[in-house]
């Protein structure tokens, strides 16, 4: 395990999922690979976390879910994103870079 | 809805959810092989990353919003599991809880029904009871025409009307001749309480005249009993004393006649607006008004005293005296009728409220107990993945659990109790007949059974939150200082416990004493062995004073000589039920004193045999007897308070007096006192003037035998009924009966607050024995440990009381200084003893210590037998 890797603010999961999934239909062990690729490694996500997640959001009618056959032919969940959860998606997207402009200007400003 | 059709097809989604986290385990694992991995250290890697199945299934399970239906439904079902698993447990902590409801809410069902019940009129809160108090002679009334000039105060008052309770007459010819209760009101009464006949109407303005025909009002009680609920009753005519009354309408099945005084019949006061004068009687009458909106009682009573200074000028001087010093005074109408019952009400709700605290605090300390020794249970459960929110919420519903159970056994008791309540209540607590269990009082149980359910299942709950997992797991056991903290907590709740315990036990202890230095008075009279009843003959039957006395002594005479009978009293009225007739005394060898300057004096009305059948002793010269006929001389007896007041330092033996304006009276003897108002009261003056002289058309009977007194009833109703078919014998009571009714409010309070102290106590008890078990349980290695190093039996003995002694002194002392500050409101309740009478202090204290000793030995003796091999293999 590797202790020294942050764990993802809970908001920041549920966007990371969103954005995932936007891209098309994917099920819980290739989001899980792809967010570990795309965030270079840096972020740790526990499966504890990511399916809780993705249920929740399933739930909020933010994904919509079937069964399907995946690539090694064994039937596997598939997540897409609903219509209600692209609207989310870009108010979250909104809203982070609101705030990651608002945390750069307060440390730029503390140096 | 999607979540609620997803909780009836939990099973499915339980697979679903399996498959999905399999699936992702099983991807992981394979690639974790194609990247070249063995097999084996391939499944180790991927469980590691993966963390706890189960968990993380349970998180995904709760990310769903449907599923707090479900996961209630685990915790009810566990709770009731666990529940099940520790019966004793969980009987002691639901009897207990039943108990303290079920007690509370009786309680509290009366305080509804008597104190916080609004009145059954309009607009209840503006009525008003007005009267003018002379504190001097004791007297709230108001005078005749005081009533009609309160009236013209329209600024003040919407309405004034004047009422008087307490009459009564005979039925005849509904059935047998049965004495009737009445009471009497002006025209605009039922206007101004705003009640509306429920058949026919209320009192027209011209049948309230001294000429006008005879008028009446039934209530719906009488309408039923008597008249058979007869719709066609209005209009028709029926027999009262012998006097044809027309009925006007019949009275809603709500109304209640004032004063608390029952009233089967209702008639018109007949009030006059004379001027007033020495040779007219007045008549006095008791006023409810409806106060203007915005006015205040204190402002109209301050209008009402400027007002009668005015009126009372201009009096002739002999009334003008007789009101000096009197003040008007506006009451509530609420407070007047159930302000006498309020305090009583008011320190039983306390104390009951008391109880269910103790009661609550028991079930926090046995749940403290249980939640030290499932710690290693709930150590092992957070280990295995439970949530530590999901393990507290699981204990809560436990306790809300034994809460409900507690709160609908609960209110069985209750029910049984209010109807104890209402069978044993004493009579002057209004409205106590129509206590019940109603809403009001179900909300009440069910709000305390899960306010305290939850309440008192936190704390213990939020404990469990803290457990260290490794800690106590390792330990096999609980570790000393999680049980050091939890011993503290069970301190203060002994102690509480104790405190709260002792000020109940002190209350109970005053009202007790009180109660028995009340019931030990001696009465004046020997009630053993003593009927009485009483008797009213219809004035226009027997329209002369001669033929009332001839029916009185024909009655005297067959009674005598009833089989059983020892002897027969005829009065006007019999110890403790006041005077019906003063009188103003006159000593002829004094100079008149001023009118105003004495109060009057009460005039007994007594056939000779009065003194021998009430047993009142005669102190100096004779009692009446039966030469002291009609045409004899007058003489009178007199009782002991009357020499006191009027020939101090005499022997009135032989003095002559006149009585109001007739005598001259020859006294010619002293009896004993008998009290005439309450046990309580000092024994007033007295004259006991014959029969023979003055005879009133109603009189009291009282007859003396060796047996059952009721025995003798039917032959009494016989000998009324072959003198007079249509005379009804009333107000049938044993002295005994009559003698226990004037106690009987004391002796029901001190009866309640003794049991609920009992109830404290024993709950106290079961309290502080419990905190000492667990202790000894703790200390059982500390102890085995001591005893290997040489400590004697005594040492551990000593060990264990002491903390026992500890906690009973705190508790005690804390219990003593709160009695008293609380016992100063019983001051009302209590009489002939203080609220800090020493001696019920010790003695309750003393007693609540051995008790509590008592308890803290047994554990103490337990932990004395440790055989200290056993206790040290215990680790």
């Amino acid at each position: 395990m590797n202790e020294a890797k942050p764990e993802l603010l809970r908001g920041t999961l549920d966007m990371l999922i969103l954005k995932i999934v936007a891209l098309g239909p994917i099920h819980g062990y290739a989001i899980s690979l792809r967010i570990q690729q795309i965030s270079k490694d840096f972020f740790q996500v526990h499966q504890g976390s990511l399916y809780p997640a993705l249920h929740r959001l399933e739930d909020r009618g933010w994904l919509a879910a079937d069964w399907r056959e995946s690539e090694t032919g064994r039937n596997a969940k598939f997540y897409a994103l609903s219509r209600k959860g692209r609207r989310q998606l870009e108010t979250e997207l909104v809203y982070w870079e609101r705030l990651s402009d608002a945390v750069a200007l307060i440390l730029r400003t503390a140096e | 809805m999607h979540w609620l059709l997803r909780l009836f097809r939990k099973e499915q989604s339980e697979k679903h959810l399996d498959d999905e986290l399999r699936f992702h385990l099983e991807r992981q694992i394979s690639d974790y092989i194609a990247a070249g991995t063995p097999a084996e250290e391939a499944r180790r890697r991927a469980n590691l990353d993966f963390g706890g199945l189960e968990s993380i299934k349970q998180e995904t399970r709760e990310a769903q919003r449907g599923n707090w239906l479900d996961i209630l439904r685990q915790d009810v079902n566990f709770g009731f599991r666990t529940l099940r698993k520790n019966a004793g447990f969980t009987t002691v902590a639901i009897l207990t809880l039943a108990l303290g409801i079920g007690a509370t809410s009786a309680v509290f069902s009366v305080v509804n029904s008597v104190l916080l019940r609004s009145l059954p009129y309009r607009d209840s809160t503006r009525l008003v009871w007005v009267t003018d108090e002379n504190p001097r002679e004791h007297i709230r009334t108001v005078l005749e025409p005081d009533f009609f000039a309160y009236q013209q105060l329209t600024g003040i008052f919407e309405s004034v009307a004047a009422y008087e309770p307490g009459s009564t007459f005979t039925l005849t010819g509904a059935g047998e001749a049965t004495r009737l209760n009445a009471g009497a009101v002006s025209n605009n009464f039922f206007d101004t309480l705003g009640v509306r006949p429920a058949l026919g109407r209320a009192f027209l303005p011209e049948e309230d005249r001294r000429a006008a025909p005879y008028v009446v009002l039934l209530t719906d009680l009488c309408w039923r009993q008597h008249f058979s609920a007869d719709p066609g009753i209005v209009g028709r005519t029926i027999a009262l004393d012998n006097n044809a009354y027309s009925v006007v309408g019949v009275l809603p099945p709500r109304f209640e006649f004032l004063d608390n005084s029952r009233a089967d019949v209702i008639v018109p006061t007949a009030l006059e607006n004379h001027q007033i004068a020495p040779d007219k009687p007045i008549r006095l009458v008791q006023v409810v008004a409806r106060l203007r909106r915005g006015i205040t009682p204190a402002a109209a009573a301050a209008n009402l005293d400027a007002l009668n200074q005015r009126l009372w000028a201009g009096y002739p001087a002999m009334f003008a005296d007789m009101m000096k010093g009197t003040r008007a005074q506006v009451v509530p109408l609420h407070e007047h009728l159930v302000g006498k019952a309020q305090p009583a009400l008011l320190v039983l709700l306390g104390a009951v409220g008391f109880v269910l605290l103790i009661a609550c605090t028991n079930i926090a300390n046995l749940q403290m107990a249980r939640a030290v020794s499932r710690a290693r249970e709930i150590a092992i459960r957070c280990a295995l993945g439970a949530g530590r929110w999901r393990l507290v919420r699981q204990l809560l519903t436990e306790n809300t659990i034994i809460a409900f159970a507690g709160g609908i056994l609960g209110l069985l008791i209750a029910a049984w109790l209010v109807q104890l309540l209402r069978a044993n209540g004493p009579t002057d607590i209004p409205h106590l007949a129509a206590s019940q269990l109603n809403l009001p009082v179900f909300a009440f149980t069910l709000g305390t059974s899960l306010v305290t359910g939850i309440l008192f299942g936190l704390g213990p709950a939020l404990a469990a939150f803290r457990v260290p997992i490794v800690e106590t797991i390792k330990e096999s056991g609980i570790s000393t200082s999680a049980g050091l903290k939890i011993r503290g907590t069970h301190n203060i709740l002994a102690v509480a416990e104790l405190a709260v315990a002792l000020v109940l036990f002190i209350g109970a202890g005053l009202l007790v004493r009180s109660f028995v230095r009340l019931a030990s008075i001696p009465p004046g009279f020997d009630p053993q062995g003593v009927l009485t009843a009483r008797v009213s003959l219809p004035v226009n039957l027997y329209q002369t004073q001669e033929k009332q006395l001839a029916f009185f002594r024909q009655l005297e005479t067959q009674l005598s000589t009833l089989p059983g009978v020892d002897s027969v009293a005829l009065a006007n009225v019999l110890p403790l039920q006041g005077f019906d007739l003063g009188t103003i005394v006159k000593r002829d060898d004094r100079p008149v004193t001023p009118p105003g300057s004495t109060p009057s004096t009460g005039v007994g009305v007594v056939t000779p045999g009065y003194f021998s059948t009430l047993r009142i002793p005669l102190v100096a010269g004779r009692l009446l007897n039966s030469g002291d006929g009609r045409e004899s001389p007058k003489v009178i007896v007199v009782n002991q308070a009357f020499v006191l007041r009027y020939y101090p330092n005499e022997n009135p033996l032989g003095k002559q007096l006149h009585l109001a304006e007739e005598g001259p009276w020859t006294i010619v003897g002293i009896v004993g006192g008998a009290k005439q108002h309450g046990l309580a009261g000092q024994v007033e003056p007295e004259v006991f003037v014959p029969v023979e002289k003055w005879c009133p058309p109603e009189l009291a009977l009282a007859l003396r035998t060796k047996g059952d007194p009721e025995t003798l009833l039917p032959s009494v109703r016989a000998v009324v009924a072959n003198l007079d078919k249509n005379l009804p014998l009333f107000g049938v009571q044993t002295a005994n009966a009559l003698l226990k009714g004037e106690i009987a409010s004391q002796g029901f309070n001190a009866a309640l607050l003794s049991s609920f102290a009992m109830f404290a106590v024993l709950l106290a008890a079961i309290g502080i024995y419990g905190v000492m078990a667990y202790a000894v349980h703790q200390r059982v290695h500390e102890v085995g440990i001591r005893m290997a190093l040489g400590a004697g039996r005594d040492d551990v003995l000593w060990l264990i009381l002491s903390h026992g002694l500890a906690l009973s002194a705190t508790g005690l002392l804390i219990g003593v200084a709160a009695s008293f500050a609380l016992t100063r409101i019983m001051g009302s309740l209590l009489y002939a003893i203080r609220p800090t009478d020493p001696l019920t202090y010790s003695g309750a204290s003393i007693a609540l210590a051995l008790i509590a000793l008592f308890a803290c030995y047994i554990p103490a003796r337990r932990a004395m037998r440790v055989d200290p091999m056993v206790a040290l293999r215990y680790e």
